[in-house]
């Protein structure tokens, strides 16, 4: 899913929806180490701590290193709750966790994996102070790749998105025109995912579109979920 | 071809690439490289304008941007250009150029009459005279405006394309002079990112405009050559036409780039201008210096011009801007612009040097060529009508020194650093004696260099600029010792002569003994005379702010930047203090004029706001709703069907909801989860009533205030769960609700454990109402048992409706029996077309908010924003027993103040017009009794006002003072055709106020 394949790849700047992604919202306490223990067991990943970092449970770089490593690898659970049979579907279905605050993350996961992971996590975080929110109908993710990419982005985000200031990885919450979005780095190429609210997404696609027509951005179509 | 004052040789134009453009229809021929203003001195159009006030005749008097004179008005209809400055616009073939401020033409201009009324007019004149009789003043004002005349608005849409950009970068260099070009060489060297932005097409800056050698090849070339390594460089932007207009706070650069027309641009290139957002790690300011005019009489004259714009038409665009000129001087540098004009062939009649001994190397030199130098000399006046034909010359002591005849006279004031940019950044200056001028003071991220920071000359330009750049680099991070191989190579400081030692000596007011000659213009752009000031003074407005404000001086679309630097001196030697201590007048953006369209970018028609929209937006759509704008969301108004109006519509959705079933979109209310263990307390502190015995499944009607006691938000809440609750606010409400009960948690209440969740945008909600909804919502297909005793009114239920996970909460904002249901946002569409397909055995009908609104009025329900202003309290709309008395709330102790308890607040009421069929104006006033009388006492106002289909007659709602305690009593409500309608009081409930529609 991270890859829309290679029918979109290495041709100018193109723009993608991804549509129907998973979008859970999560809220604890970062000074709960046991709560940031649960997670990463329940999900095999650590929710980053640095503010405007992504995690991931693959790297987020290079195919290169996909294809040498095989398949991204789950933590197998050693010493880990197993009895929960959901365990390990929707620890395979997450994609990227964005930190949006000191106490926020945003998962996005392969699409219908919602209610699942709501699931797998208040039980895993029960009965700690926690919260979490499936959200996915509420957005979607705009995928802006391409070199010409951040010269787009520069005409409505006032953000410094370049390689040095905003590597993969990297992720904010910020304005693109009028409209809030997620802006998030994904890799070199470079590609940037824009996690935004369903009711702004008509009209930061619009925006998009008309930013990018002097940079000769392309329109490609979403692959069927 | 026609271009008399074009010289044979030389300038940076190309003769072979002609072209001519008309000015106020006369043909003007150029070339490529001219501005406008070049080529109408090369043409010999000497008057190109008349003044704001007096309307005068004016000519070109500078060759940039600090020119007061050159505006013009550019093209016509929708691509009419008003303000354009001719000495900084390139001409360009087949352009329309017209003078403004003359009427019918510039030759014959009736409203010049007024400089005879001159000293009818003196400074503070609108103050003083227009005021009285006020009821005058629209009448002052359309004569005022159409004498002022600053151009003409475009009469469309402008069909160009505006862009807006945000950039970064290391260093940004303002200006592309030798400094500026120095010192992005030396930042770039060091590894930073720059932009170099310069208003001019060409880089070089002062370059263009002398014959002067750098590193040994023309100065104009070297700059050339310079600005292409730079743009070579992957780390550089170079951006020709672009200038900096503002700079503010944490050094953010506000720049517009001009993009024009290119012969052979493909159809649909984007034109217009391009508004740069720039926020460098640091500034090179290298915005150069303005020439200072000098007091004369008729100092304004056509043909009267700066010394240094001489030498700059001369050289850049090989035009001559007189046939025989003198020169007016306080210093050495107009020496050499004489020099160079009797090289290229215009007589030089004499130089008055106010000066008792110049003796340095360019006066020997001028001697020597056999041009008069008067020492101790001073232009007295400036004789001519529609442009300079003599002047007559006297000794500082008054003696004569005769008159001579010339068309051109050059001034030589000394220069003043271009100090707008540091200025309007909070950058301090000190006032620099050798110059008589204010330097910057270095400051927050700002490096001056060059003629900004008071350096004369290209050779201390250059030493400046590469000296800034470097340290603005090493400020950025930059150091030399990480610098990669430098970009086109070369001597980091290039060759160039130094200036000569300008033996400037100040000349502000002319000596008494020159007589009390008339006028002497302070500020062209606006009129303002040496004698406005000194009556300024004398009538007390001291300070240089007051004396702007006064007389205007500075506050043309030029910005006063000539006429300030000047006013300072003037100011400090009328008042007898030192310049220092008179100042500036304050600097403000933008520098020059930029058009809104570049403002605005790319945010025009529908990308100017969003307009969000629910998920079942295509289907109001096909079904023919009419729509409001709620805030940014777009709302169904009602749905028309043919032939009906949307009243006709509402009227008839109304009547669905009361007698069968209706279908509403409410998906744009805003939804809060309130998640953890002290949800219920927090919901407490937020809410005036209680939260935490409400049963998981329940669901109970809030009222959240402000800390003054004042409805902020109303709302359900349902408890969802042991520890999680769900708030509805109010669609517009939505953000600001959340941001309010974020604020109270992050900074007063943090030991709370509760997190809030916008779920807003995941659940789409419809709201199903109406005595038949039940029947309906069965149809349609659900696994929640809908019967009275299993889902009461105000409960919440979980399942699935129409195969659909969802939430069902039975509340309802009509009064009827009513199911909100909440599904994802992604299926709604589909929950809502099912609910309609198997609502239609029963009557469904979809409505809109004008429905919603009737509906609620008729139960007397208020709606925050419409009942309420941020000045109604609870007690005011007879919510008293909401209130808690056993716990506290936000606004609580607010609601004890005298003030808010008092009987004579308004309240609120329903209220029943005498004649059935007659609706009150919403919003109009409400008094006891009609009259006459001015001001007559006002009750209050109608805040919601409908006709009622279900009962067959106006109602509406209002707050009324000490409305509560006399219902049924007799008020008036004023239309505004000067009508009176009578109206009667009560009780704001107008359809089943005993409640038992809403518990079958």
């Amino acid at each position: 899913m991270d890859d829309p394949g290679p029918s979109t790849a290495d041709r100018g700047t193109t723009l993608v929806e991804r549509p129907f992604l998973t979008h859970v919202d999560l809220r604890l306490d970062p000074d709960d180490r046991g709560a940031l223990a649960a997670v990463r067991t329940a999900l095999g990943l650590r929710l980053p701590l640095e503010p405007n970092t992504t995690a991931s449970p693959r790297p987020l770089t290079s195919p290169a290193v996909i294809a040498a490593n095989g398949p991204p690898r789950i933590e197998d659970g050693a010493g880990i709750q197993t009895s929960h049979p959901d365990l390990r579907p929707p620890a395979a279905s997450v994609l990227h966790a964005f930190w949006l605050g000191p106490d926020e993350w945003l998962l996005l996961a392969e699409p219908g994996a919602g209610g699942m992971l709501v699931r797998v996590l208040r039980a895993a975080l029960h009965p700690r102070a926690a919260a979490v929110t499936d959200l996915s109908a509420g957005a979607t993710v705009l995928r802006l790749r391409g070199p010409e990419a951040r010269a787009v982005l520069a005409h409505g985000c006032a953000l410094d998105l370049g390689p040095a200031a905003f590597p993969p990885g990297a992720c904010a919450q910020t304005l693109l025109a009028r409209a809030q979005v997620l802006v998030a780095a994904i890799d070199a190429r470079p590609t940037f995912d824009l996690i935004v609210r369903r009711s702004f997404a008509p009209y930061a696609a619009a925006w998009l579109r008309d930013a990018g027509s002097a940079h000769g951005l392309r329109l490609a179509r979403p692959r069927a979920a | 071809m026609s271009q008399p004052y074009r010289l044979p040789r030389g300038g940076r134009i190309d003769r072979g690439a002609p072209l001519q453009f008309t000015f106020d229809g006369r043909t003007i021929h150029g070339y490529q490289g001219d501005t406008l203003a070049s080529a109408l001195l090369a043409n010999g159009a000497a008057l190109i304008g008349r003044s704001f006030k007096y309307h005068r005749p004016r000519g070109i008097v500078a060759a940039g941007a600090e020119d007061p004179n050159a505006f013009v008005q550019l093209g016509r209809g929708a691509r009419a250009a008003p303000n354009r400055l001719a000495t900084v616009t390139p001409a360009a073939h087949g352009m329309q150029v017209r003078s403004v401020n003359a009427w019918p033409s510039l030759d014959y201009d009736v409203m010049s009459l007024l400089g005879l009324a001159a000293p009818f007019i003196p400074a503070g004149f609108y103050y003083k005279t227009l005021m009285w009789p006020r009821r005058l003043w629209p009448l002052y004002e359309r004569v005022l405006r159409r004498a002022a005349g600053l151009g003409r608005a475009p009469s469309g849409p402008d069909p160009d394309r505006y862009d807006y950009v945000h950039a970064r970068c290391d260093v940004l260099v303002v200006g592309a002079g030798p400094a500026g070009l120095a010192a992005a060489r030396a930042a770039a060297r060091r590894g930073a990112r720059v932009i170099l932005a310069d208003e001019q097409p060409q880089p070089g800056g002062s370059l263009l405009a002398s014959a002067e050698r750098v590193d040994g090849v023309p100065g104009h070339a070297w700059a050339a050559a310079a600005a292409a390594d730079l743009a070579a460089s992957p780390r550089v932007t170079v951006l020709p036409d672009t200038t900096v207009f503002g700079l503010y706070q944490s050094n953010l650069a506000l720049m517009v780039e001009r993009r024009r027309e290119q012969p052979g641009d493909a159809a649909g290139t984007e034109r217009g201008a391009r508004t740069w957002r720039v926020t460098p790690r640091r500034i090179v300011l290298a915005s150069g210096a303005h020439e200072r005019p000098l007091l004369c009489a008729n100092n304004d004259l056509p043909g009267v011009m700066l010394a240094s714009a001489t030498a700059a038409y001369l050289h850049r665009y090989a035009a001559a801007p007189g046939s025989r000129a003198v020169f007016f001087t306080t210093n050495d540098t107009a020496y050499r612009a004489a020099l160079d004009l009797a090289e290229a062939g215009v007589p030089v009649a004499a130089i008055a040097d106010v000066r008792a001994d110049p003796d340095g190397r360019l006066p020997a030199e001028a001697r020597a060529r056999g041009i008069q130098v008067l020492a101790a000399a001073a232009v007295r006046r400036v004789l001519g009508r529609r442009r300079v034909a003599a002047v007559e010359l006297c000794s500082l002591d008054g003696s004569p020194r005769g008159v001579v005849e010339c068309d051109l006279l050059g001034l030589a004031g000394g220069f003043a650093p271009a100090l707008h940019l540091h200025a309007q950044a909070g950058g301090r200056t000190d006032w620099d004696p050798a110059l008589a001028a204010f330097v910057p003071r270095r400051s927050n991220g700002v490096h001056p260099a060059g003629g900004a920071a008071g350096a004369l000359g290209t050779a201390a330009a250059l030493r400046q600029g590469a000296q800034a750049g470097a340290s603005a680099a090493a400020a950025a991070g930059f150091t030399a010792d990480a610098a990669p191989a430098p970009p086109g190579g070369g001597p980091e400081l290039p060759s160039a002569q130094d200036a000569p030692d300008l033996g400037f000596q100040p000349y502000w007011v002319p000596p008494n003994a020159l007589g009390r000659v008339k006028p002497q213009f302070v500020d062209l752009h606006e009129d303002v005379t040496l004698d406005d000031l000194r009556l300024t003074l004398r009538e007390g407005f001291e300070a240089v702010e007051h004396v702007k404000r006064y007389t205007t001086l500075g506050m043309g679309p030029d910005q006063g930047k000539l006429a300030n630097p000047l006013a300072t001196g003037v100011l400090a030697e009328l008042q007898g203090l030192h310049p220092a201590a008179v100042g500036a007048p304050r600097y403000r953006p933008a520098y020059t004029p930029v058009a809104l369209g570049a403002l605005a970018g790319r945010s025009v028609g529908a990308l100017s706001d969003p307009l969000r929209a629910t998920p079942m937006q295509a289907w109001h759509q096909a079904a023919g709703a009419r729509f409001e704008s709620v805030g940014q969301w777009r709302r169904p108004l009602a749905y028309p069907q043919r032939g009906e109006t949307v009243h006709d519509a509402a009227a008839r959705e109304c009547l669905a909801v009361r007698r069968r079933v209706g279908l509403l979109d409410s998906s744009t209310l805003g939804k809060i989860e309130v998640n953890g263990p002290d949800a219920g307390e927090f919901l407490e502190r937020v809410y005036v009533n209680t939260w935490k015995r409400l049963p998981p499944g329940r669901c109970r009607y809030g009222l959240m205030l402000g800390e003054d006691g004042m409805i902020l938000d109303d709302g359900v809440t349902a408890r969802l769960d042991e520890r999680r609750y769900l708030t509805f606010t109010s669609t517009s409400g939505a953000a600001e609700v959340l941001a309010w009960l974020e604020r109270w948690l992050q900074t007063e209440w943090p030991e709370l454990r509760v997190y809030l969740t916008s779920v807003s945008e995941h659940w789409a909600c419809l709201a199903l109402a109406g005595p038949r909804s039940r029947e309906t919502l069965a149809a349609a297909g659900t696994d929640i048992a809908l019967d009275r005793q299993a889902f009461p009114h105000m409960t919440f239920r979980a399942g699935r409706v129409a195969g659909v996970r969802a939430r069902v909460f039975r509340i309802s904002f009509s009064g009827e029996l009513s199911y909100e249901i909440n599904v994802p946002a992604d299926q709604a569409l589909h929950v809502w077309e099912t609910l309609l397909e198997c609502g239609r055995p029963f009557g469904i009908a979809p409505y809109g908010t004008e429905a919603m609104h009737v509906l609620r009025a008729e139960k007397g329900y208020v709606i925050v924003g419409q009942e309420t202003d941020g000045s109604v309290t609870p007690l005011d709309v007879g919510l008293r027993r909401m209130l808690s008395r056993r716990k506290d709330f936000l606004g609580k102790r607010s609601l004890s103040r005298p003030a808010l308890l008092r009987a004579d607040r308004k309240q609120l009421v329903g209220l029943r017009s005498d004649d059935p069929a007659q609706v009150v104006p919403e919003g109009a006033p409400l008094v006891d009794a009609p009259s006459r009388r001015r001001p007559l006492p006002m009750r209050g106002h109608v805040t919601s006002s409908y006709h009622s289909p279900a009962l067959g007659r106006a109602i509406a709602l209002a707050l009324v003072s000490g409305g509560r305690a006399s219902l049924g009593e007799r008020l008036y409500a004023a239309a505004p055709d000067d009508r009176w309608i009578p109206v009667r009081s009560c009780l704001p409930i107008f359809y089943d106020p005993t409640g038992a529609r809403l518990h079958v």
